[in-house]
C-alpha cells in the first residue's frame, strides 16, 4: 500500500478480508489434520474387517464418518466465506469498471493495478524458486536414505522427536494459567507441567542424537549437511506422516513423509503457477483495454474522415481552400514589395494590384474548372445527384 | 487468528456511498486482495472434495 491516509472503509474492509484468509489458512491446517485421521481410519478399518470383529469394523467405520462429517461441516464454512467474498469482489470489479470509464482518473486504477500485478509476479516467482529447491533437497534426501535403512531410522527418529515435542508442547500450554503482565506462566497443574517438560527435553536429545549421525554420514559421504538439515526441517514443517494415532505409540511413516512433503511442494507450485498466469491475464486485460481504447479513437477519427463529402461541402471547402490561397499570395505580394511602397506612385501600385487580382480571378475560374471536371468524373463519390440539402448549404453560406 | 473461526455475517457490511471513498489506490489493492483470497478459498473446497472423495 502506498503512503497515503487510510481511511475507515478500507481499514474495515482490509480487516475482513484478514480475518477471511486467517480462517481459510485455519481451515486448511485442520484440513490437513483430518486427512490424516481418515488415513489411520481407513488402515483401521481394513484392519478391522481382517479381524472379523464386528465392534471394531463398526468403531472404524464410525470414526471414518466422524471425520467425514467435520469435513463437509468445514467445507460449508468455506462456501459461505467464498460466496461473501464473491459477492465484495464483484462490487470491488465494479467500481473498479466504473473509475475506468472516467476519462479524467481511469487511468490511475490501471496503474495501480499494473504495479501490484508486476510486483505480484515478481514475488510468486522468487516463492517458487525458493520452494522448487526445497523440494529438489527432499526429493535428493529421500534418494539417499532410501538406500540406507539405517538412516532412514535415524530420519525416523527425528520425526518421531518433533511429534512427540508437538504434542507435549501442546498439552503443557492448555496446563497455562491466564498469564499475569510481566510474571512467569504458571501452571494449573505443576507436577504434570514438569513431567512435560522432561519428556520435552528427552524427545529433544534423542531427536539431536540422531541429528548428529546423519550429519556425520553427510560429512563422510560429500553429501551437503545443511541441504539435508533444510530437507528434514522442511518434512517437519509439512507434517510427517503417522501410522497410528494411538499417543503412547507414536510411530511415523517415512518415506510417506516425504511424499507427502514433495506433494504439498508439488501443490504450492502449482498455486504459484496458476497466480502468476492469473495476475498476466490481469495485466494482459489491462492493455487489451488500453488497446481498445485507442482503437475506439482510432476508428472514431477514421469514420470522420471517411465520410464521403456532399457536392456542395466539396464546393464549401474548395471555396476555403482558395480564399484562404488568395490572403496567402496578396500576404507574400505585401511582403515582398513592403520595402518599395514609399518610393512607388499610386498609380503603379493600383496597376500591380489589379494585374494582382485579374490574375488570380484567372486561376480561381481555372481551379472551379478542375474542380467540377473532378466532381463530374465521379459522380457517386461527390453525391452531385442529392440535391435535397442544396438550400440548407447555401443558406449556410450567406 | 488460529484456533477459532471468525463469526461471518452473510453480506459484508459496506454500502455503495462507503465504497466511493476508496482511493484508486486502495481498490486496486483490495481487488488483488479479492482475487488471491477467492482463489484460495476455492482451492479449499477442492481440497475437502479430495479428501472427502479419498
Amino acid at each position: 500500500m502506498e503512503l497515503e491516509i487510510l481511511n475507515e472503509e478500507y481499514n474495515y474492509l482490509n480487516e475482513v478480508l484478514k480475518n477471511t484468509k486467517s480462517d481459510v489458512d485455519y481451515l486448511k491446517e485442520k484440513l490437513m489434520e483430518l486427512k490424516q485421521d481418515k488415513i489411520i481410519y481407513q488402515a483401521e478399518y481394513i484392519r478391522a474387517g481382517r479381524s472379523g470383529d464386528p465392534e471394531k469394523i463398526k468403531k472404524a467405520e464410525e470414526d471414518v464418518k466422524k471425520v467425514n462429517d467435520r469435513i463437509k461441516y468445514m467445507k460449508g464454512e468455506a462456501d459461505k466465506k467464498l460466496k461473501r467474498t464473491v459477492a465484495l469482489q464483484h462490487r470491488i470489479d465494479g467500481k473498479i469498471d466504473e473509475i475506468r470509464r472516467d476519462p479524467e482518473i481511469g487511468g490511475q486504477i490501471d496503474i495501480a493495478l499494473t504495479k501490484r500485478y508486476e510486483r505480484g509476479i515478481k514475488k510468486a516467482n522468487t516463492e517458487k524458486e525458493e520452494e522448487i529447491k526445497n523440494k529438489k533437497k527432499v526429493t535428493d534426501f529421500k534418494d539417499v536414505i532410501s538406500n540406507h535403512p539405517s538412516l532412514q531410522n535415524n530420519v525416523k527418529g527425528i520425526l518421531t522427536a518433533s511429534v512427540l515435542i508437538k504434542n507435549f508442547e501442546k498439552e503443557l500450554k492448555s496446563l497455562e494459567n491466564p498469564s499475569v503482565n510481566g510474571q512467569d506462566i504458571e501452571y494449573k497443574d505443576p507436577a504434570k507441567a514438569t513431567e512435560l517438560q522432561t519428556k520435552i527435553q528427552q524427545a529433544t536429545e534423542k531427536g539431536n542424537k540422531n541429528y548428529l549421525i546423519i550429519v556425520e554420514f553427510a560429512r563422510k559421504n560429500g553429501i551437503n549437511i545443511d541441504d539435508i538439515i533444510s530437507a528434514v526441517n522442511k518434512i517437519i514443517e509439512n507434517g510427517p506422516v503417522l501410522s497410528s494415532k494411538d499417543p503412547n505409540n507414536i510411530s511415523v511413516d517415512v518415506m510417506a513423509s516425504f511424499a507427502k512433503s514433495e506433494q504439498i511442494s508439488n501443490k504450492k507450485i502449482k498455486g504459484y503457477n496458476k497466480q502468476i498466469a492469473r495476475y498476466e491475464i490481469g495485466l494482459n486485460e489491462i492493455n487489451g483495454w488500453k488497446q481498445n481504447n485507442i482503437e475506439q479513437t482510432e476508428e472514431q477519427t477514421q469514420m470522420v474522415t471517411a465520410e464521403k463529402p456532399k457536392w456542395y461541402q466539396f464546393i464549401k471547402r474548395f471555396k476555403i481552400w482558395n480564399y484562404q490561397r488568395q490572403q496567402s499570395r496578396l500576404n507574400d505580394y505585401e511582403a515582398t514589395n513592403q520595402e518599395n511602397t514609399d518610393n512607388t506612385n499610386q498609380f503603379t501600385d493600383s496597376l500591380k494590384w489589379g494585374v494582382v487580382r485579374d490574375a488570380m480571378n484567372i486561376q480561381q475560374k481555372e481551379d472551379m474548372k478542375i474542380a467540377n471536371k473532378i466532381m463530374k468524373e465521379n459522380p457517386e463519390e461527390y453525391n452531385i445527384n442529392d440535391l435535397g440539402d442544396r438550400a440548407e448549404d447555401n443558406e449556410e453560406d450567406r | 487468528m488460529k484456533g477459532e473461526i471468525h463469526m461471518d455475517e452473510d453480506m459484508i457490511n459496506i454500502s455503495d456511498e462507503q465504497l466511493k471513498q476508496l482511493s484508486a489506490e486502495q481498490l486496486a489493492d483490495l481487488k488483488v486482495e479479492l482475487d488471491d483470497l477467492v482463489e484460495k478459498i476455492n482451492d479449499l473446497i477442492n481440497d475437502c472434495d479430495e479428501v472427502l472423495n479419498s
